[in-house]
């Protein structure tokens, strides 16, 4: 019996040894990105543009280019992730087809972000003859967010309460009343949050759009469809390859805690709306 | 009725959600086809040998095993070194913490399984690289092991999020059946929750491997870049190449319609495979434990 | 020593949820060998009272007790206590019949074998007394590597109560045992409670007045929050 307690001990020791080293290791990543990122921040950092390659200035070009990027693709993305759920809840009905719909979409939300940056430019690049540019940044972004927003819309609008829907049905509104009056406003919560989600996606990514949309220097805002832009994320890969110089890696640090705020505000943000409705579901 | 007559009423709403279906659903077919169709020039160029070619010297000849070996190894190495944190904090979390606790702790996961992978790349290239250089003794600290090092740690979140999910959706009534035996907590777990979680758990491992196959730009920075097969090849303290550090860095020279575009994108085919069949034996078993 | 006749003495025993009582007060005991009967409406906490006395309840955020808990002689919140070692005496056997994932055979011999973990021990002769002690041995005898769901329920519930004996407990606990069964099965578990009261203590809980009476020797009333003895039904 004794040995049997031993062990119970031993095994709860090495449970909380092992989950400590994980949560600790996790840990220093963060405090490291904001104990070495703080020093670069200040209003000058957060609002001029980059001079010397990245080397002095701010990041001001930088921050702007990713909102471009990631408010484009959530923009670009949004009406086609709403109508692919839409299409699936109410227009079809077989099983099979519903099944091979939400595999097809899970196996989109697999796919390593290189490939769609790969194909991507073949479509948007080549054949639209958009070149490396932002806009085809912004479509590359969008179709890798797709999933993410597919996903969180689809929950919502799945679990709207059948009264809801009978109610809409049985004052005999149309396809198109019955989603303006009953499935949109019931699922604004899903739309929403899948919304905050792909932002940070997109935010976040790196691979599908430093050979795409990006420049890495001389660049600023914009001036057409074709031009490229320059990104936190791209500015951050850039600088890192620089890491001997403490120059540029102070400034990766800068620019890399602006992005992790950018994301955590976006993440905390759904978090946030979630626990909030939870909590009116239980009450 | 209704239902039938609103799908032969083709209004507008109609041919928008219809138009959105038809992308959503087409985009995976498209990408796959794309891939096979761009990959043809170097299969022409190099044959089916393309995919055990050892060799890689751009415009003259193409061989991916080095890249596939690459990829398999860091995928492999970060597997094995987060399984133990992930399932013992996955356990804790499930089987011993609070409600309340749980949600925040499953808060945090969430946060940060959000850490973009440049955060994680710059973290690799300016302190892990030097740590893994002067703690190995190495010349240089950009190797296989560093790649999968910090592979590990950026899926951890992730696994053990899955994995939490996995054990906290056996029901309570096993758990409290074993304890009224007089199995200990710890028994509980090993004997009746965690068999009961397995296929769970097993599906949760298949996904995060599959995410960190895919993983490019942490992986790029810190791998080393050596299209070589590493000697002896177990020595994984040696540079090397993944598939997606590989396009990452090639991509951007090799834009347009050569060979070496196609070798490319070929990888790409490869990585495609790899990770749809991990995802989709993710998804049976997590299907499966349901 | 003097031999006590009483296996569980409870004195002003008081159990709340984050400071809520749902037993206000319960004084009561339960005599050695004999059936007692817990009843009272449903929802007012005949199950809690029940599961607190196996210390089930020990991972419930927010759940206390206070007041003196004892069994078989011992305050079980005592901290030198080993509560596995108390779960092993006191067995419990719960409303929806729960059987693990595994073969008959291996379910009855899983609690057991956690208990006596001598290699190499032979537990067939241990299951085949528990499968007989519960009724189920000359329906399962040919099939005790099939797997345990393929019973049906009534006897997925006799199976439990095979695993729970195999463990060989004093006191034997059950939570409505038979509210999730048809009447036959239920019929078989009833004759089942009566068999074992020479060497268990049996508690059980039951909204069912009738089964009170036809098994019970004391009836043990939950009502309001309060918890009383009432007078035998049975001489």
């Amino acid at each position: 019996m004794n040995r049997r307690l031993l062990k119970e001990r031993l095994s709860m020791f090495a449970l909380y040894g092992l989950t400590a080293g994980g949560g600790l290791i996790l840990a220093v990543i963060l405090i490291t990105v904001f104990t070495k990122g703080a020093p670069a921040l200040s209003v000058s950092f957060l609002f001029e543009a980059s001079r010397n390659f990245g080397l002095e200035g701010g990041i001001f070009y930088q921050t702007l280019g990713t909102l471009i990027l990631m408010a484009g693709a959530a923009l670009v993305c949004l009406p086609v992730a709403l109508g692919s759920v839409l299409f699936q809840t109410e227009f079809l009905h077989s099983p099979q087809l519903k099944k091979i719909f939400r595999l097809l979409i899970y196996s989109l939300n697999a796919v390593p972000t290189i490939i769609f940056g790969l194909i991507g430019y073949l479509f948007f690049g080549v054949f639209l003859e958009a070149g490396v540019s932002w806009v085809t940044g912004v479509l590359i972004l969008a179709v890798m967010i797709l999933p993410t927003l597919h996903v969180s819309i689809h929950e919502a609008v799945e679990t709207i309460p059948k009264h809801y829907r009978e109610a809409g049905l049985a004052l005999g509104l149309s396809p198109g009343q019955q989603m303006r009056a009953v499935i949109l406003p019931q699922s604004l919560h899903g739309i929403v949050t899948g919304t905050l989600l792909g932002l940070a996606r997109a935010a976040g990514e790196t691979a599908a759009i430093m050979f795409t949309a990006t420049a890495f220097s001389g660049v600023d805002l914009p001036q057409s469809w074709t031009d490229p832009v320059t990104t936190l994320q791209t500015h951050i890969l850039v600088l890192a390859q620089e890491a001997a110089n403490p120059e540029a890696l102070t400034n990766a640090w800068g620019a890399g805690l602006v992005l992790l705020a950018i994301v955590f505000i976006l993440i905390t943000a759904t978090l946030w709306i979630r626990s909030g409705l939870e909590m009116e579901a239980e009450r | 009725m209704i239902q039938h007559s609103m799908f032969h009423e083709k209004g507008p709403v109609f041919w928008w959600t219809g138009l959105a279906g038809v992308m959503a659903a087409g985009t995976i077919v498209i990408l796959f086809a794309s891939l096979v169709i761009e990959s043809v020039p170097v299969f022409k160029a190099e044959g089916i040998s393309f995919l055990w070619g050892v060799d890689w010297f751009a415009g003259e000849n193409y061989g991916a095993l080095p890249m596939i070996f690459g990829s398999l190894a860091v995928t492999g190495l970060a597997v094995v070194m987060v399984l133990p944190f992930a399932l013992a904090s996955a356990i804790l979390t499930s089987e011993f913490l609070s409600g309340r606790a749980r949600l925040m702790v499953k808060a945090a996961m969430e946060l940060l399984a959000g850490v973009p992978g440049i955060i994680y790349g710059l973290m690799g290239i300016s302190l892990l690289t030097i740590w893994v250089r002067d703690v190995f003794g190495l010349i240089d600290g950009n190797t296989l092991f560093t790649a999968g090092l910090l592979l590990a740690v950026m899926i951890l979140p992730t696994i053990m999020t899955l994995s939490e999910d996995a054990l906290s959706s056996v029901p309570g009534e096993l758990r409290d059946t074993a304890l009224s035996l007089g199995l200990t907590r710890m028994e509980t777990v090993t004997k009746v929750v965690v068999p009961q979680a397995l296929p769970g758990l097993a599906g949760a491992v298949f996904l995060g491997i599959g995410r960190a196959m895919g993983e490019t730009i942490a992986v790029m920075l810190v791998i080393g870049g050596i299209d070589r097969l590493p000697q002896p090849w177990f020595n994984l303290f040696a540079p090397g190449q993944s598939i997606p550090s590989k396009i990452g860095r090639e991509a951007a020279e090799a834009l347009g319609f050569d060979v070496q575009w196609s070798a490319l994108i070929a990888l790409g085919l490869v990585l495609f495979v790899m990770v749809m069949t991990l995802t989709f034996a993710g998804n049976v078993l997590l299907r499966k434990a349901r | 020593m003097t031999q006590n006749s009483y296996a569980i003495e409870l004195e002003r025993v008081r159990l709340s949820y984050s400071g809520e009582a749902v037993i206000e007060t319960a004084s009561c005991t339960v005599r050695k060998n004999a059936v007692t009967a817990v009843v009272g409406p449903s929802g007012s906490g005949k199950s809690t009272l029940l599961r607190t006395l196996c210390r089930m309840n020990d991972r419930v955020p927010g759940f206390q007790v206070e007041g003196s808990v004892r069994v078989l002689g011992r305050d079980i919140h005592d901290p030198a206590l080993n509560v596995y070692e108390l779960r092993k005496r006191v067995g419990m056997v719960f409303q929806k019949p729960c059987v693990f994932p595994k073969s008959i055979e291996e379910n009855v011999i899983f609690g057991l074998k956690f208990h006596d973990s001598r290699t190499g021990r032979d537990f067939s002769e241990k299951s085949e007394q528990a499968l007989r002690d519960a009724f189920l041995w000359d329906e399962v005898k040919n099939r005790l590597g099939d797997p345990a769901h393929t019973l049906s329920q009534g006897q997925q519930q006799r199976l439990a109560m095979a695993r729970t004996l195999a463990v060989d407990p004093e006191i034997l606990l059950m939570d409505e045992p038979t509210s999730a069964l048809d009447p036959k099965s239920s019929k078989a578990i009833e004759d089942l409670i009566l068999s074992l009261k020479d060497r268990h203590t049996i508690v059980l809980v039951t909204h069912n007045v009738d089964q009170a009476e036809r098994v019970a020797d004391d009836l043990i009333c939950v009502d309001d929050k309060t918890v009383c003895h009432k007078p035998c039904q049975r001489p």
